[in-house]
């Protein structure tokens, strides 16, 4: 009798069709409570649906691998129609390993990346809101910055950016009212006092008019009438020397040229004191102010490059937030001499050129004990900057603030650096997003930090028995499938029909089987020595598929030959 | 001779159950061992080992006569014979397990902060029901038992599909447990004071229980299949 094909590879096509399907739908029905943004809202339900995937793949093969061989008319025993399902279901398990190995941590990450960044976003708008409420501009600016990172479209954000921009100006107009007003008057001088000194002037405009030095002669003869006005020559003076001045003087535009060049020169003064900051604002404001100048193009840039070493710019900051948010960050390095330094994190981001932090602690023990808290801070090689700076608003400025009296300074020197920072990041996170190739290599370097490294080994454990669980649930399958088989085969449309349906049943015993799975990771983690770990759990999954192909025979009815 | 076939299948059964209670109350006791040394330390093992042991046992009889039905099925083509079968090995066993309590619970200890939470209820209603009075013991193991053997009709769903019953079979065990530990909570009780009917929480699980009985016996004779009775394959 012709033997029928087992149809393994369209069964199990046709269930991971039908769990993408499904897995979408719940994520669409589930977005409502999970408080993503409508931005990540496709991106998320769709790796929702591929997560969905991923978890039940190990019952779709079971499911899959039972359906062959219960309509395969196989009577050569166990041995032979495993063989039959075997193939087939060796290359999916592959299949499925690689995708689960490879792909699904990146899913994984990126998801939580999505909820993380939704939730920072509702986070900072409340932030801002409240702060708004209480007249802390600062931080409402700050969190506002976050909200920019995240979705600058939302309308919640547009709305809060504006009272919030509309407070900054207001305070700032305020506080330059206040600034003028403050200025404290002059010191009264008698009428004599100032005859006296008005004449002195006056001789010296004279003279200087004398001498041909009608830019003198005319200051002169201002500040004469400045100080005494009732001398009818003095005004005279005035005028006739400025009369001087508009026939011989420059013009208009050449007075606009000296008073830039003597901002520039302002600018450049601060600029080789090393005031790069003081420098920066003069310059960025002439750069509003005058288009293509090119001292100015020249001095924003250097001065911009030398604030890099004291300082650095919120939009970097935005920036690498706006394409990595890896939430709360710590880690503790315990050097030779016995001090330990610890930095936390409300906030991480990876970039490729720094490492970027949101309100930091950083603490140092040892002879010189630091303890200091940052808003924003970027790590750098192993250089931490403890100063942001708004670079379309350089007046406004996030200083550190050192709680200890040893430490001072923009910039801190690290015994980690920004690559340590990334890695422990990595490590630190969901084990479930750990990239395969940094969770393989990185257990000993999450036990240098101070990291827990029984949940990396559980979850390296977890990755490892995905093929073995595969191939252990189709060998059952095939044993099942053939056990009890149907009195009379079921149609296509049968089998396709009922198949979600055995899945559904399928994933509550594999979920016990799991935990149970997880359990012994776990025995092996904590009772074994790492370098024994691993070959222990893998000799460990070998034996349970060994048990899983006698009992698959047991369950089908014939001894393996 | 159709005696001794019956016998045969009989001893089959009980071999098959009893070898299955075995492995799976080992099975369950050194799983949660395992997760209590894992939290409380490897000393803690000692101190919650005899408790939990015992404490496996209602879960083992379930897991046991689960396995069983597949034999039954395949052995009896009458469904009272093989409801008769299942009854009598699923009391046995848990009568011998409360028997073990009875007399000798001190020996094995009454540590039961191993267990999972969901399992914590039924344990401890095991221990409670196996050093009650004689008749809350046969009356509670009793209708434990056969709310077991009740579920055969669930393996028999579809003659045409006897993978159904399979793929039920595990989720049906598991759900008997819990069904079984909401009938030991509160609410459950409740219920009965609501009605007036004042009993003790022993006999509200019962009476429970037999009613899930009686429910499963109807289920079987009004849907399931009538249970194959010959070994078809192999």
């Amino acid at each position: 009798m012709a033997e029928r094909k087992p149809a393994y590879m369209a069964v199990a096509l046709a269930l991971f069709a039908m769990a993408f399907a499904i897995g979408f739908l719940i994520a669409l029905a589930s977005i409502g409570h999970s408080g993503v943004l409508f931005r990540f809202a496709v991106s998320w339900e769709s790796i929702k649906a591929a997560l969905a995937i991923a978890g039940w793949a190990p019952a779709i093969l079971l499911v899959a691998s039972a359906l062959a061989m219960e309509s395969s008319e196989a009577h050569d025993g166990f041995t032979g129609a495993a063989a039959q399902v075997l193939a087939p279901a060796l290359i999916l398990a592959a299949l499925v390993s690689i995708f689960y190995l490879l792909v699904v941590p990146a899913l994984a990450e990126r998801k939580t990346r999505y909820e993380n960044k939704s939730q920072l976003f509702v986070d900072s708008l409340r932030g801002a809101e409240e702060a708004l409420q209480t007249g802390s501009l600062e931080v409402a600016a700050r969190d506002m910055l976050a909200c920019a990172a995240i979705d600058a479209l939302d309308e919640r954000y547009v709305e809060l950016n504006e009272r919030v921009q509309k407070s900054l100006v207001v305070a700032k107009a305020a506080k330059a009212d206040k600034a003028a007003s403050s200025k404290p008057p002059a010191p009264s001088r008698t009428e004599d006092d100032d005859w006296a000194e008005a004449n002195r002037f006056y001789l010296e405009a004279l003279r200087a008019r004398a001498e041909g030095r009608l830019f003198d002669a005319h200051y002169l003869a201002k500040r004469s009438a400045a100080i005494y006005s009732k001398r009818p020559e003095v005004r005279r003076l005035v005028n006739e020397t400025w009369n001087d001045l508009q026939r011989l003087g420059p013009s208009a535009e050449q007075r606009g040229e000296a008073a830039l060049y003597k901002r520039k020169l302002e600018g450049y003064e601060r600029f080789q004191e090393g005031d790069f900051l003081t420098a920066y604002r003069i310059y960025s404001e002439l750069a509003s102010e005058v288009g293509g100048d090119a001292d100015i193009a020249a001095y924003l840039k250097r001065s911009a490059e030398g604030l890099s070493t004291i300082a650095f710019f919120t939009e970097e900051d935005v920036r690498a937030f706006s394409r990595f948010d890896g939430g709360s960050f710590k880690i503790s390095v315990t050097s030779l001499d016995g001090s330990v330094a610890i930095l936390t994190a409300s906030r991480i981001a990876i970039a490729d050129e720094a490492v970027y932090f949101r309100n930091i602690l950083y603490t140092r023990t040892g002879s010189e004990p630091v303890r200091v808290r940052a808003p924003f801070a970027r790590l750098h090689g192993d250089t931490l900057l403890l100063r942001a700076v708004d670079r379309d608003h350089p007046d406004m400025v996030w200083e550190p603030t050192y709680e200890t009296a040893a430490g001072s300074g923009f910039a801190l020197r690290l015994p980690f650096n920004q690559e340590d920072a990334a890695r422990v990041h990595w490590l630190s996170g969901a084990p479930s997003d750990i990239p395969i190739n940094l969770l393989a290599t990185g257990i000993e370097d999450a036990r240098r930090y101070g990291l827990k490294t029984e949940p990396l080994q559980v979850e390296l454990a977890g990755r490892m028995a995905y093929p073995f669980a595969v191939l252990i649930l189709a060998l059952l399958g095939a044993g099942l499938g053939i056990r009890f088989k149907p009195t009379v085969p079921p149609s296509t449309a049968t089998k396709y029909l009922t198949a979600p349906i055995f899945v559904a049943l399928a994933i509550a015993p594999i979920q016990m089987v799991e935990d149970a799975g997880h359990l012994a990771a776990r025995a092996m983690a904590t009772w074994l020595s790492p370098a024994l770990f691993i070959p222990a759990w893998l000799g460990f999954l070998g034996a349970c598929v060994v048990i899983s192909l006698f009992v698959s025979a047991r369950i089908a009815g014939r001894s393996v030959r | 001779m159709v005696q001794f076939c019956q016998m045969k299948s009989l001893l089959a059964i009980v071999f098959r159950f009893l070898i299955t209670f075995i492995v799976a109350d080992l099975c369950l006791t050194m799983a949660w061992i395992i997760g209590a040394a894992l939290d409380h330390g490897l000393d803690s093992v000692r101190l919650v080992l005899g408790g939990v042991l015992v404490s496996a046992m209602p879960a083992s009889v379930v897991a046991a006569i689960f396995i069983s039905f597949f034999l039954v099925n395949r052995l009896y083509s009458s469904r009272i014979a093989g409801y008769a079968v299942l009854a009598a090995v699923s009391a046995a066993a848990a009568a011998g397990a409360g028997l073990l309590v009875r007399f000798f619970g001190a020996a094995f200890g009454s540590d039961v902060s191993a267990l999972p939470s969901l399992y914590k209820p039924v344990a401890e209603w095991f221990r409670r029901v196996s050093v009650a009075s004689w008749a809350e013991f046969s009356l509670g193991l009793g209708t434990f038992a056969l709310m077991n053997a009740a579920c055969w009709s669930l393996t028999r769903l579809s003659r045409n599909r006897p993978l159904f019953g399979a793929f039920v079979a595990p989720g049906a065990a598991l759900a008997a447990l819990y069904l079984f530990s909401i009938y030991l909570s509160g609410p459950a009780d409740a219920v009965f004071r609501l009605a007036g009917i004042d009993l003790s929480r022993t006999m509200t699980t019962s009476a429970l229980a037999t009613c899930t009985t009686l429910g499963l016996v109807l289920f079987d004779a009004l849907f399931a299949m009538k249970p194959a009775g010959a070994p078809r394959h192999g």
